[in-house]
């Protein structure tokens, strides 16, 4: 049976990465997840968390952040609301691989790591509000990238 | 996150134990950065303890490289266990630093 949907009030600092990584390994083991699986999700939640403090509200304040997480039977859905700034989650072409260390340009980084470690990333802005939306599938043939 | 240095005759070997994210990735830069006042040019980034590495860390780690390099010095990465590899490659570092699997063969190395 799926676990239901929880929802999370946190605030925008630096030190909720942790507890909201805890909440997702809980989220991901209880769907059954490897371990490769949910350290992606835990790894993707860290960054998404990290751009809204950094990017988003430009730095660590009490502005919202609502984190939802919606099991089903073969996925979890991870789900950010925040009232900053527009930021896009898809990363830029990368320059890394294969570039000297002079030419290494470590912008995006973050975001180049979500969208590697989810199967979906979906990203809206509506009004005065962020809504991004990270998806991993257990078993992930034919999952589609947004 | 606790860091542990070792100093050699010509390295030092830092090893950070526990979470190096975005909230702790300024200690590490921080003991970065005095290593390289104090004269070191290289230095070997020992992630075998490491429980959980993020783009923050990986950030410490280009910009240390970078400057080591200017000087002629080096920073290698050694022993880092599955999950570092893991962050390591999907942000396509793997091939950007020179990784030992000991600490001994990374130090041997620079």
């Amino acid at each position: 049976m799926a676990t239901p949907a929880r929802r999370f009030q946190m605030v925008a600092r630096l030190d909720q990465l942790e507890p909201l990584r805890r909440l997702v390994r809980e989220n991901a083991q209880a769907l059954g997840f490897s371990e490769p699986q949910a350290f992606a999700c835990e790894l993707a939640a860290d960054e998404a968390f990290t751009n809204i403090v950094q990017h988003g509200y430009g730095g660590e304040s009490d502005s919202p952040v609502v984190v939802r997480f919606r099991p089903g039977r073969d996925r979890l859905l991870i789900s950010f609301v925040d009232l900053g700034r527009a930021w896009d989650p898809h990363p830029l072409p990368s320059p890394q691989r294969g570039s000297s260390a002079d030419q290494l340009d470590v912008g995006g980084l973050g975001r180049l790591i979500i969208e590697r470690s989810m199967d979906l990333v979906v990203y809206r802005r509506r009004g005065s509000h962020n809504y991004l939306m990270l998806c991993k599938f257990k078993n992930p043939v034919g999952a589609a990238r947004s | 996150m606790d860091l542990l240095i070792k100093e050699y005759k010509r390295v030092a070997a830092v090893q950070p134990k526990g979470r190096l994210d975005s909230n702790t990735a300024p200690e590490l830069e921080a003991a970065l950065t005095k290593l390289q006042i104090d004269g070191r040019t290289h230095i070997v980034l020992d992630l075998s303890e490491i429980e959980f590495l993020s783009s923050a860390g990986l950030r410490v780690m280009v910009s240390t490289m970078k400057n080591l390099r200017k000087t002629g010095g080096e920073l290698a990465v050694a022993s880092p266990n599955s999950r570092a590899r893991e962050v390591l490659r999907l942000a396509g570092l793997d091939s950007v630093f020179s990784v030992y699997e000991t600490r001994e063969a990374a130090i041997a190395s620079v």
